[in-house]
């Protein structure tokens, strides 16, 4: 089973994030456990990068946190996107669009 | 500050907490889905663990990110929470107008007053002199205190001797240059459609440079031009008014010659605008009429010509930067000691003092702006007493909304910052009207302020000024809201919600604060009135006072031969014809020719139909002190041999004499004590055919005043007695005595505080400035222009100078004292308004948190008198304590009030007492009207009343 999870791409991290929250606010946990499930459990988001990254989308203004409960009442951080989080995923998103059409040219190339 | 933010920002144990909750949380639900996945409870918790990575290192970097976000967020937090409150305070205010309007009315008079007063003191005082580096500028003065103890003067210091000035200078290593002013003048330009009467300045040429100023156009005195004019081409420097004015302000005056004195002076450069010499100290008092020159000019006479005992220039030096005065003066008397060596004769005693010229304003009118900005900032704090008792007032009714918010979580600090903002909002309206009420407020002060405060005019509503008004704003909005504010905050629930603190235990506390501010207000209005009172009275004794003369109809006219010139040589002994070389001091009068003129001019102005009688004087009345000197009467002993200085007479027929100390000699003609109505006491009056006195070799007749004659030989009688202001021999004899005409304008009576200058000595005689009074059958007014022709027809170019009414005269001299009586008046009438409406506002309160008690008094039987005397009992004890305290505050200041009244005790028993029965009067009035309206309640509906 671990050797079907890969490593983060470099720079998705943010968008993955950003795009978890679109359908409402969610915990840390939620958040990794959403992009395991969206991927069939290919992207596997580490907490050593995860809440770091979580705190600094919240700095920059794109995430607002709130406290409240989680399923089983134990008290939880839940993030939701700001209006700069919006602007931001859509930036995020445009620029994976444009490198990963950029990387699939290039594996289509015929070999030589 | 960092505990300011501290309030506002969460710990950072606080952020660690949270962090930790949000990894645990995730740990644990990590491990619940791990055990689901049939791990142990214990082995799902390591897996989580050991998944998570290096736990330590995530909850460091989080700790970094989250403490930027709490930062920003309490900065975001405050501004909310401020922005609310200011929503919230103009709600409140708005649906409260009475109690908005009286406030910010109130506030406004106080701080429009102090913000009027202080943009005069920031002109006057505070705004640098405009020259390069004022504060480097300072005065040199010789001083001999010695000398003038025993000559009785009001100071030791005097102006410079231009020999001394020439070896200071080149001796000397702490300024960067000096340079001197002589006195100024009146001086005749001529050549336009009438001959002008100007005032020149003789300054040399280092005085611009060492005051740092260059002209607008041209140059100043070449070198070879300073202090020698007469040898080379004569020169003018016109000031930027002057320019304006008469040459409609064309360059090309620059090179043309104007006649100055009938004299040509080739024009070679004009001021900038605003330029003036500074005010500078001149025998104890500030001299301010160089600063308003209308032409510089080098000295028209070779100063090293006069003798080095003569000191009359006013220097100013620079010092060299990073020289202190001190250091500055240490040095200049170190080389004084040489100087006054090798001068031993004249230099005898003499040192010499540096007077920084900012310290010069500050010190002489510090004083009299500092009593008028007190008197301003008692009425802004009553102002702030009243405002605080309206909070006071308004908190209490406030007490179940504001318990009802504490109740609901919102912290104290949070409800007083709230009532605070409110505070601020109100002082912040009232600070924007108080500048409009400034505003005008400065006008009014400007064109009433007595002459002689140098750079009044100017003052007007600056950047500093609007710092200041918005300091003040804030401040008194901080001063009046903290205590209501912390009281309100106090606010208890239960209490609150039973009505108010109608009954509640906070009555008594609340209503002690609200006496203890009107006991405050009642003393500082007490102080203010005792001020106002003094000083009117002040006033009120020297607007009346006999000046010993009839100011009615009686107008002066000022004719001024001026100095020896090629125009008026037929008055002086010298044959000009403009070619030589001359030291105008050199020059005497022609006696003679002078008499004839000025017999001529009385006997023409005489013959203008509705004059009177006219006479001259050698210096009108209530204008400015003339001659100033030890008197000597024959006496049995010879403490002071005559100084025997060369000015006239054979020491050795001298008989033995003394010296009666400083007395004021005038010079008058004939008529004089007729025109001026002086009654003659005993002997008389002088007529044609005495002789002139106090010249060489003549033995003149006198009239000495009522105040001399007792001063001189008391108990005996005057006439037939001797007196000379020139010792050897020359003596005078007394044939009248006059009443005492006063003849010093009151600063200077102040000035000199010397008994001896209303002693006077009268001789017959003229000078080449006389002054012409004229006593007329009606308004005085109207016979200006007639008695100008009558002149100019005796001489078409001779100008008349000033013109002055008698009573205008008698109004300036007492311009000073009047301005201050008013200005304090003004405001002392403020703090009792301010104060009445305070109590009046109290006894209201007092009376309406006590309805339900009144009223069942009433039904119990009270009259309505007993409730009148019950609900002004109660403020009227504040009021006497407040009196008590008033008067006890204005006995301690009653040095600082002394300094401002002429002759006059400053615990002057019928002010307090008038003062206190009028303060008296005013609180019982004010507190009547509330009080009786309770009384006539109907009890019934008291009782009712919640």
């Amino acid at each position: 089973m671990t050797e079907t999870r890969d490593k983060l791409i470099p720079g998705t991290l943010n968008l993955l994030i950003l795009k978890s929250l679109t359908w409402g606010p969610l915990h840390g946990y939620a958040i990794s456990k959403w992009v395991l499930e969206r991927t069939d459990e290919v992207l596997h988001v580490e907490e050593g990068v995860l809440y770091p990254a979580l705190h600094r989308l919240e700095k920059d203004g794109c995430l607002e946190a709130e406290w409240g409960r989680n399923d089983t009442g134990r008290r939880a951080k839940f993030y939701s996107l700001t209006p700069a989080g919006i602007r931001r995923l859509d930036t995020e998103t445009a620029r994976w669009r444009r490198s990963a059409r950029a990387v699939d040219i290039v594996v289509n190339l015929k070999d030589a | 500050m960092p505990g300011f933010k501290r309030l506002f920002r969460r710990s950072d144990g606080d952020i660690l907490r949270d962090i930790d909750d949000e990894l645990q949380c995730h740990l644990a639900m990590k491990a619940r889905d791990l055990e689901e996945q049939h791990l142990t409870e214990a082995d799902a918790r390591d897996e989580a663990l050991s998944r998570f990575g290096d736990l330590a290192e995530i909850r460091n970097q989080c700790l970094v990110l989250q403490s930027s976000v709490s930062r920003r967020r309490s900065r975001r937090s405050v501004l909310d929470s401020s922005l609310q409150d200011l929503r919230v305070a103009l709600r409140g205010l708005r649906r409260s107008p009475g109690f908005t309007a009286v406030a910010v009315f109130t506030l406004a008079l106080g701080i429009g007053g102090t913000t009027a007063i202080f943009s005069i003191l920031n002109s006057v005082l505070l705004r640098p002199l405009p020259y390069l580096a004022p504060e480097r500028l300072v005065q040199m003065v010789e001083r001999n205190p010695e000398r003038a103890a025993e000559r009785g003067r009001p100071t030791a210091d005097v102006p410079v001797s231009a020999h001394n000035y020439r070896d200071y200078r080149e001796l000397n290593t702490v300024f960067e240059d000096m340079g001197w002013a002589d006195g100024a003048s009146n001086v005749n330009l001529t050549g336009g459609d009438r001959p002008q009467r100007i005032v020149a300045v003789s300054t040399s040429a280092s005085l611009f440079s060492t005051l740092g100023v260059e002209p607008l156009l041209g140059r100043t005195w070449l070198p070879s031009e300073d202090g020698f004019a007469f040898e080379g081409p004569r020169v003018a420097i016109l000031s930027h008014g002057l320019w304006v004015r008469e040459f409609g302000a064309d360059p090309a005056v620059l090179g043309r010659t104007i006649t100055v004195d009938e004299w040509p002076h080739t024009v070679v450069g004009i001021m900038p605008p605003h330029f003036d010499i500074p005010p500078l100290e001149l025998l104890g008092a500030l001299y301010t009429m160089l600063s308003g020159a209308d032409l510089y000019v080098p000295l028209s006479y070779n100063a090293f010509g006069l003798r080095r005992r003569a000191r009359q220039f006013l220097v100013i030096a620079r010092l060299r930067e990073g020289v202190d005065v001190e250091r500055a003066e240490e040095e200049m008397n170190a080389l004084s000691v040489g100087i006054n060596e090798a001068n031993s004769d004249v230099n005898e005693g003499w040192s010499v003092r540096l007077i920084p010229l900012g310290d010069l304003l500050t010190r002489s009118l510090g004083p009299q702006i500092a009593l008028v900005m007190a008197a301003v900032g008692l009425v802004l704090l009553i102002g702030c007493a009243n405002v605080a008792n309206l909070l006071l007032a308004r908190g209490a009714a406030r007490s179940p909304e504001i318990a009802i918010r504490a109740a609901l979580g919102g912290g104290r600090s949070r409800i007083v910052r709230q009532l605070l903002t409110e505070s601020l909002v109100l002082a912040t309206v009232a600070g924007g009207i108080g500048l409009l009420l400034a505003y005008s407020g400065t006008r009014v002060l400007v064109s009433l302020i007595p002459a002689g405060i140098p750079r009044a005019d100017a003052a007007n509503i600056d950047g500093t000024v609007l710092i200041f008004a918005m300091l003040v704003s804030l401040g008194t909005g901080v001063v009046f809201g903290i205590v209501p504010a912390l009281k309100a905050s106090r606010a208890d629930l239960a209490t609150a919600m039973r009505g108010g603190e109608r009954r509640g235990m906070g009555t008594r506390t609340r209503g002690g604060m609200s006496h203890l501010l009107v006991t405050g207000e009642v003393a500082l209005a007490l102080v203010l009135l005792v001020g106002a009172g003094l000083l009117t009275r002040n006033f009120a004794r020297l607007a009346g006072a006999d000046l010993g003369f009839e100011p009615e109809n009686l107008i002066k006219v000022s004719v001024d031969l001026g100095r020896p010139n090629a125009y008026n040589s037929k008055y002086y002994t010298c044959d000009l014809d403009g070619s030589r070389p001359l030291l105008w001091n050199r020059c005497p009068p022609n006696r003679d020719a002078m008499a004839r003129f000025y017999d001529q001019v009385v006997e023409r102005v005489m013959r203008v139909p509705g004059v009177r009688s006219a006479a001259i004087t050698d210096l009108a009345p209530l204008v400015d002190v003339r001659g100033y000197y030890p008197l000597r009467i024959p006496g049995t002993t010879d403490p002071m041999a005559p100084s025997g200085d060369g000015s006239g007479g054979d020491v050795g027929e001298s008989e033995p004499e003394v010296l009666l100390g400083n007395t004021d000699g005038r010079v008058v003609g004939l008529g004089f004590f007729k025109t001026m109505g002086m009654r003659i006491v005993s002997g008389r009056d002088f007529q044609a055919g005495d002789p002139p006195g106090g010249l060489p070799g003549w033995s003149g007749v006198a009239v000495v005043n009522e105040r001399l004659a007792a001063r001189a030989w008391p108990g005996e009688i005057a006439l037939g007695k001797r007196v000379s202001f020139y010792g050897g021999g020359q003596w005078m004899t007394v044939i009248g005595v006059v009443e005492d005409g006063q003849q010093h304008t009151l600063s200077d009576r102040v000035k000199f505080n010397d008994e001896g200058i209303e002693s006077r000595v009268y001789q017959l005689g003229h000078a080449a400035n006389m002054d012409l009074m004229v006593r007329t059958a009606s308004d005085p007014n109207a016979f200006i222009e007639s008695i100008r022709e009558a002149v100019l027809e005796l001489d078409p170019g001779l100008p008349t100078g000033a013109i002055a009414t008698a009573e205008e005269l008698a109004g300036n001299s007492n311009a000073a004292p009047r301005f201050y009586a008013l200005v304090v008046g003004v405001f002392a009438g403020f703090a009792l308004l301010l104060t009445a409406v305070g109590l009046y506002g109290l006894v209201s309160f007092t009376v309406g948190r006590r309805t339900k008690e009144i009223g069942l008094r009433m039904a119990l039987g009270a009259h309505q008198g007993d409730i009148r005397t019950m609900a002004m009992g109660h403020s009227g004890k504040s009021v006497g304590l407040g009196i008590a305290l008033g008067v006890a505050g204005a006995l301690a200041m009653a040095d600082v009030l002394e300094t401002f009244l002429y002759e006059m005790d400053a615990i002057d028993p019928l002010t307090y007492v008038v003062v206190a029965l009028v303060l008296a009067v005013v609180a019982a009035g004010a507190s009547y009207v509330p009080a009786s309206r309770a009384s006539r309640m109907n009890p019934t509906e008291a009782l009712r009343y919640d």
